[in-house]
């Protein structure tokens, strides 16, 4: 082991900068956590190892309350005195790895023995590293004077799942830390790769990359498939909690042990369900993205066997378990498609925005996504020329967009209105066309009046004269499309009856204030009335206030109310315009 | 200043509008990006333009950040204003309220770019409405004297009088001010080198 650390340093000098004291440690726990061969060879000294640090441990959580660091110290190196706050910055982010990468000792363990009762020290060993991450962090802002990335006091690696994906959102709504999906990404377009999670990438390029995710900077090196390999390991091992947590890990484990298929299934599903939100999807898109590493089982010379071997310790499960979940997991997580991300538009690159109004929508949402990330970032102090850059660009692409927006709103408003027009005489004209239709299903001389309008759009689509589009009989949208026609139309009349009533109630206002401009006088003659004495002035002014709030309340009630009644009648109406149509 | 390394692009003012809602900041700054008028009110939370002009001669970038002016976006405003270079606070001449309301902007503008004299310009918009004016003039000019000697200019968004004007007095105003900005850093820069040079003499 030692070897190994001092042969770290030669080959890359600078990589413990900080932290050479603790270089034997770390390598012992990195090598290991590197390799996982090794990592099952060495389980039996990781497991004296980690009885020592383990008193250590508890000894630092305990002793110090505020000097975390010193904790953390303490157990790797309990001869050092507490040297950390000097530190310049990158190692912090080693220091948290360092404590995260216990977990797959504890793994090992637990597997090796597969023994429950285990399990209750590791939840104990999970809170202490909680509690220790949490005063780390404390410790590092409070030193923020010395440290000056993002990535320092804010990592994306070591911290809770919901953390990270917090602080490196992936802004399609995917909720998954920009690292992971950018790897699971890579790794999908390389299924064929016979590397796959066997080869290890280089060890300083993943601490590079590491890093640059941390500092959320732009990555501007392609990935290969080691190093992609061992990038998503490395965050998925630096994880302070398992992925299927700490509270719900064994009962998960009882589930491999039930005899029946169809039951581990339905447990499965049950306790997947009881997980984080953020932990599901990770789970999720892992499971999804193995079990398609194993589909190309032919190609990348990886089953199911091997890769679960291979990734359990890290994923903190046993390898049977692993099996488990993967051979479910097309059915457990059906709903899931692993699609590639694409990141929001930045104006330097591709000044094309999209053409159309989802598209815009969707893009908007990312920026908007991004530009939020920008602002909490800047308020967690970190304001740097380049952040204040994407601030202003971002916030430009967004009201670009809006501006794009607003042009496809206006020109559909205006289009809206005209169909509306029509529409009242139209309803009426379908009731009359429908019988004939009824008669030739698969779109035969029947719909040749309605189709006429536009005809280039073959019998696909086609648009009846009053603007419906329409389906072919047979398609299996047809009603669908029909009835949501129809509702848009009935909603796009309460618009305008809500419109006409706004307007009504401004010329109202306006004429209000005209009088109120010219009776200023009458305001004094009700001021001279109030010679009643303090306290009944007092009670009377507390019980309109009462009252004006509750009638508030009571017209808000009744506002909703309305709000309500109006979309049922709508639904009504829909339905009773589809019986028609439909007959 | 703060413009990307790449291809000695021209020069970028960051300005920023401010002032109560309704006043016209958006109104402003579209009539200045697009030569439109919008009349339909529509709260801002924050828009971003950026736009080619010839400055004096000279083609310059502007950037203009259109903030909200309800009290609900402050959370965020902080980190716009920090980042801007020149501030066009509008209040309605048609509305005290909003006239009020600029000593209160002023004042956060101060507090977090630090600096009594960052370029400035205070806007009474909506001289079109002159009729329905409710702040006086002399007022407004007393203001602008108080808080050193800010310009004062009237604005109307809608028949665009002196809109070009208020962006382009500020561009120059952050023009001189990063000129001025510049030759005092290099001027301070030789000083450290000749003192340096002293030591190693010493």
């Amino acid at each position: 082991m030692d070897d190994s650390s001092s042969q770290d340093e030669h080959e890359f000098p600078g990589l413990y900068e900080k932290g050479k004291k603790s270089n034997q440690d770390e390598s012992i726990i990195e090598s290991n956590s590197n390799d996982s061969f090794e990592k099952q060879k060495k389980s039996l000294k990781n497991k004296a190892d980690k009885k020592d640090r383990q008193s250590y441990e508890t000894l630092g959580a305990d002793s110090d309350e505020e000097t975390t660091e010193g904790g953390s110290k303490l157990f790797r190196s309990p001869s050092k005195s507490k040297k950390s706050k000097t530190f310049k910055f990158p190692t912090s982010s080693k220091k948290e790895k360092r404590e995260k990468s216990r977990d797959p000792e504890v793994k090992d363990i637990v597997d090796s023995k597969e023994k429950k009762g285990k399990d209750k020290h590791k939840e104990k060993e999970h809170k202490e590293k909680e509690k220790k991450e949490k005063k780390d962090k404390k410790d590092k802002s409070k030193s923020g004077n010395e440290v000056f990335e993002l990535g320092d006091i804010q990592p994306i690696f070591g911290v809770s799942l919901g953390l990270s994906v917090e602080r490196s959102r992936c802004h399609d709504g995917v909720k998954l830390p920009l690292v992971v999906r950018d790897c699971i990404d890579y790794l999908q377009e390389n299924l064929t790769s016979e590397q796959i999670y066997k080869v290890e990438g280089v060890k300083t390029r993943v601490q590079h990359l590491k890093k640059i995710y941390n500092n959320r900077e732009a990555r501007n090196e392609e990935f290969d498939v080691p190093t992609a390999s061992s990038l998503l390991k490395t965050f998925i091992q630096e994880l302070p909690e398992p992925i299927l947590t700490t509270e719900l890990i064994t009962r998960f484990e009882e589930v491999s042990s039930l005899p029946d298929v169809t039951q581990q299934a339905k447990e499965l599903e049950q306790l997947i369900e009881q997980l984080p939100k953020c932990n599901q999807v990770l789970l999720a898109w892992l499971s999804r993205h193995f079990s398609e590493v194993i589909n190309n089982g032919k190609a990348n010379k990886m089953n199911a066997q091997n890769l679960s071997v291979l990734l359990s310790p890290i994923l903190q499960m046993s390898h049977r378990l692993l099996m488990i979940i993967l051979c479910h997991a097309e059915t457990l997580f059906a709903d899931v498609q692993l699609h590639k991300y694409i990141p929001p538009i930045a104006a330097s690159t591709s000044p094309n925005l999209p053409e159309t109004v989802e598209e815009i929508q969707f893009e908007l949402r990312k920026q908007e996504s991004f530009l939020n990330q920008i602002h909490s970032e800047m308020n967690a102090g970190f304001v740097t020329k380049k952040r204040e850059e994407d601030l202003w660009e971002t916030q430009r692409i967004i009201t670009q967009l809006k501006r794009k927006l607003r042009t496809f709103e206006k020109k559909h408003d205006s289009m809206q209105k005209s169909m509306d027009a029509d529409a009242i005489e139209e309803t009426i004209d379908f009731t009359l066309r429908k019988p004939e239709n009824d008669e030739n299903p698969v779109s035969g001389d029947g719909t040749e009046d309605s189709k006429e309008t536009s005809d280039e759009n073959s019998d696909k689509i086609y648009m009846m004269d009053n603007g419906m589009i329409m389906l072919p009989k047979d398609h299996p949208d047809y009603a669908m499309l029909i009835k949501l026609q129809l509702e848009n139309q009935e909603l796009m009349n309460w618009k305008q009856q809500l419109q006409s009533k706004i307007s009504l109630e401004r010329a109202e206002c306006v004429c209000l204030k005209t009088i109120l401009d010219n009776q200023q006088p009458p305001v004094a003659n009700t001021n001279e009335n109030q010679n009643i004495d303090e306290s009944e002035y007092e009670k009377l002014i507390e019980h309109y206030m009462k009252e004006n709030s509750l009638l508030e309340q009571k017209r808000l009630l009744l506002a909703k109310e309305i709000f309500d009644e109006n979309l049922s009648l709508i639904q009504l109406q829909v339905e009773l315009a589809m019986k028609q149509f439909l007959h | 200043m703060s413009k990307k390394p790449s291809s000695s692009p021209p020069s970028l003012h960051k300005v920023i509008m401010v002032g109560s809602g309704g006043v016209g900041k958006s109104a402003l700054t579209l009539q200045f990006m697009y030569d439109e008028f919008v009349e339909d009110y529509e709260p801002t939370k924050a828009d971003s333009y950026r736009k080619k002009v010839v400055l004096d001669g000279e083609e310059v970038q502007i950037d203009i950040l259109d903030t909200a002016g309800q009290e609900d976006y402050a959370a965020i405003r902080d980190n716009y204003f920090r980042s801007g270079e020149g501030f066009l606070c509008v209040f309605s001449i048609t509305d005290d309220e909003s006239f009020q309301a600029t000593q209160e902007f002023r004042e956060q503008i101060l507090r977090v770019k630090n600096d009594e004299n960052i370029p400035f310009l205070l806007v009474g918009n909506k001289c079109d409405l002159n009729d329905k004016r409710k702040v006086p003039l002399s007022e407004c000019q007393a203001r602008a004297q108080q808080w050193g000697g800010v310009p004062y200019v009237e604005t109307s968004a809608k028949t665009r009088e002196n809109v070009d004007k208020v962006f382009f007095d500020l561009m120059r105003e952050i023009r001189s001010r990063k000129t001025e900005d510049s030759s005092k850093a290099s001027g301070r820069a030789k000083e450290r080198k000749k003192r340096k040079l002293k030591c190693t003499l010493l």
